[in-house]
């Protein structure tokens, strides 16, 4: 139990410097020996180490965030949202990458609330989806499914119909185009084996039934519970079915699930 | 043991790459290759066995990189502990019985601890089972050889089982058109040995390396100073990073060297964290991997900084137990590595070196000593750096990291962009000449503008080392 304390108070005494002594007072379970060892360090040497403890913290945080995202936003702007989100968040941790970093910009999604600033928040639940694609996973009975659940390698986005120009232009390093805050559109992202990604706008239809397919229901069985609940695709019905050979054919669809 | 609904397909198998050791693969019964072509585009060496002249002609000429033999593969001969992975996919029908369990013997030997074998044959459902199939050696038409999951406890009793499938597939191939088999197949790993007391002199001589990091790749793969490679563990957890690994080691001897293992937080790393770097570990087939004697987070706050630990029982019960853990995922020997001290952790600092020799001592490690760090610790501690190194297992020394750091309000932090200082060159030569390494490599993290700069301060570690006598 000592251990832990000491270790939980040197690292709240390096996050919050000025408040050292407090903490330190305020820790009971510190044996004499280790209560002498942290009292010895002077004021101003805690400030020094802290400010390097906690900015390599804060940099590992702004380290990960995607290379698209970065480039839209202010260094230092960016540098206090990881700073913040630091201090909110102290068992935040950077293991395992892809998880912990949709968390991160789960924060940063939320404090990025400006109406102008949609084009960050599609930008954000885009590099979030991208995070989940994986082509790799370690062999394991698969379970046949009553019908088809998107791949690994694929997702679906909700974004503005301006955000495959808006990519373009960020890859192309270009100025932003001018970007509709309020209409929104589906895409299925994907990403191929050579980690290249893609971005299929998508009918609303077909948006609504692949959001729909869970495995559970064929392909027929879904697009009829969408048309019902949306009578004015109806007319759409036969094209929408034909979607499906399309996507599987492309690997997008399957219809078994790993279990480890 | 789950069975799965679903038999191996090319997916399957290619989605299962990364966890596939590195090695040499062996692909029996290799017919038109494409799971050979498969492996090797991935990047492991193949080699594709098959009697079809044909056949392996056509893959030879599609792929001259793949090794080809053609030979019965009951002729082939399969070295022991020598394959990573052996796939052998419904060769068996064309085997008698008697010799598909010789068979069955000779792959489980055939594979290195830790590799995995791809298998699939016919079920005794199956309706060529019906028919003569195989042929005795001496060319004599024979019953069609059959196996089952029940054959599992009887050639490979304590081998983990990942996938194992029985039951039928529609195929569709010329002349039959479409029809049906009934397969029993399974994907399963050769048991690691556990690791042994550890000779720490008989480690492999590495020589000069360096880190590799991402925005040096280039010019470290110019450079000619460059004897083995450092990878950082925790850049590499994600499987859709496995390939550039197994790219680089086919060129390099890999260590892993890690900064998120925290043996000194109560209750260590979790059992997942563990099996991925078991499985970094084994792609980068490295002598040792190392991480640092320290805690990089606490029951209440996750930092990203390697804090020393106070020395005492307490620590000393926590870091040893958790180094048990890792050890018995981890079957490679561990090195650990002296962290910067930017305050004291003990009103004597030899009191920590002597901490550090009981900790590598009673965990059986190796030390990854910093000399940047103990150069460091020495300027922010006021100790006196050779005689901390004295106070080390001089014998348990494996590897030394060199690194510049930077001074900032009189404290000495291990920033890893600037040159060595020299009064760490001075240090290093004492080490050397007081110690066994194996291998020393620079570490740098940022200022990546003069690459050359970087690269010269690799060669003059060369130097230094081959002035000592580093044997390779």
């Amino acid at each position: 139990m000592s251990l832990s304390s000491y270790q939980n108070t040197w690292i709240e005494m390096l996050m919050y410097p000025e408040r050292s002594a407090e903490i330190l007072a305020s820790t009971a379970d510190l044996t004499p020996a280790e209560r002498i060892l942290l009292a010895a360090v002077s004021p101003e040497r805690l400030q020094t180490i802290s400010k390097t403890v906690i900015y390599s913290r804060i940099s590992a945080f702004v380290r990960v965030v995607p290379a698209n995202l970065r480039s839209l936003l202010p260094a230092d702007r960016l540098e206090a949202m990881a700073r913040d989100y630091a201090y909110r968040e102290p068992l935040a941790s950077l293991y395992p990458l892809a998880q912990q970093t949709r968390q991160w910009l789960d924060f940063l999604a939320a404090a990025l609330s400006a109406e102008n600033e949609q084009h960050l928040r599609d930008l954000i639940r885009f590099e979030q989806l991208k995070s989940r694609f994986s082509h790799y996973e370690k062999p394991a009975p698969r379970q046949k499914l009553r019908g088809p659940v998107l791949s690994p390698a694929c997702g679906l986005l909700l974004a503005s119909p301006d955000f495959a120009a808006l990519l373009q232009a960020i890859w192309q390093e270009q100025s932003l185009p001018a970007y509709d805050n309020n209409t929104r559109q589906g895409y299925l992202v994907f990403e191929n084996p050579e980690r290249e990604v893609g971005l299929l706008p998508l009918h609303w239809g077909l948006y609504h039934v692949l959001q729909t397919c869970n495995g559970q229901q064929s392909w027929a069985e879904v697009l009829d519970a969408v048309c019902k609940s949306h009578p004015e695709l109806t007319a759409d019905h036969s094209t929408l079915c034909q979607w499906e050979a399309y996507l599987r054919q492309r690997g997008w669809l399957r219809d078994w699930q790993s279990v480890a | 043991m789950l069975l799965s609904d679903l038999p191996i397909d090319r997916a399957l198998l290619s989605a299962a790459c990364p966890w596939i050791p590195t090695g040499p693969v062996l692909d029996l019964g290799a017919g038109h290759g494409q799971i050979s072509e498969l492996l090797q585009a991935y990047g492991f060496p193949v080699t594709a066995v098959d009697e079809d002249t044909r056949a392996l002609a056509a893959v030879q000429a599609a792929h001259p990189e793949l090794q080809v033999v053609e030979c019965d593969l009951r002729q082939f001969e399969i070295a022991p502990e020598h394959w990573a992975a052996i796939v052998c996919l419904n060769v068996t029908p064309f085997l008698p019985q008697a010799d598909v369990e010789a068979l069955l013997m000779h792959l489980a030997a055939g594979l290195k601890p830790g590799g995995v074998l791809i298998f699939s044959g016919f079920h005794a459902d199956d309706p060529g089972c019906a028919y003569l199939m195989a042929e005795d050696a001496h060319g004599q038409p024979a019953p069609t050889g059959q196996v089952s999951l029940a054959l599992l406890p009887r050639f490979f009793s304590d081998w983990p089982v990942w996938f194992a499938f029985e039951g039928p597939v529609e195929d569709d191939h010329p002349p039959q058109g479409p029809h049906r088999h009934v397969l029993s197949q399974w994907i399963i790993q050769k048991p690691e040995v556990p690791l042994a007391t550890i000779n720490w002199s008989a480690l492999p001589r590495l020589g000069t390396g360096m880190g590799w990091r991402a925005a040096l790749h280039e010019e470290i793969l110019a450079s000619e100073a460059i004897e083995f490679l450092e990878i950082m563990t925790d850049d590499h957890h994600s499987p859709e990073l496995d390939q550039r690994l197994l790219a680089l080691r086919q060129r390099y001897t890999l260590v892993p060297h890690g900064v998120e293992l925290s043996p000194g937080t109560p209750g260590g790393a979790s059992e997942a964290y563990l099996k991925d770097v078991a499985r970094i570990v084994a792609r980068c087939d490295s002598p040792w991997w190392s991480d640092h004697l320290c805690y990089t987070h606490s029951p209440r706050y996750r930092t990203h900084s390697l804090n020393p630990l106070p020395p005492g029982e307490e620590s000393l019960a926590t870091v040893l137990s958790n180094l048990k853990r890792a050890r018995q995922n981890i079957p490679r020997p561990l090195l650990l590595e002296n962290p910067a001290y930017y305050a004291a952790v003990s009103p004597d600092p030899l009191q920590e070196a002597a901490f550090f020799k009981q900790i590598v001592e009673s965990a059986d490690c190796g030390i990854l000593l910093d000399v940047a760090n103990l150069m460091g610790n020495a300027y922010n501690l006021g100790l006196d750096p050779y005689t901390y190194f004295d106070a080390l297992p001089a014998e348990r020394i494996v590897q030394l990291h060199l690194a510049g750091g930077r001074l900032l309000e009189e404290v000495l932090f291990d920033t890893h962009d600037r040159p060595i200082w020299q009064e760490t060159w001075e240090l290093l030569r004492y080490v050397l000449q007081h110690s066994d390494v194996r291998a020393v490599s620079l570490e740098w993290d940022d200022n990546y503008e003069v690459p050359a700069r970087i690269l010269e301060e690799v060669q003059a570690l060369r130097r230094v080392q081959r002035q000592f006598g580093l044997r390779l």
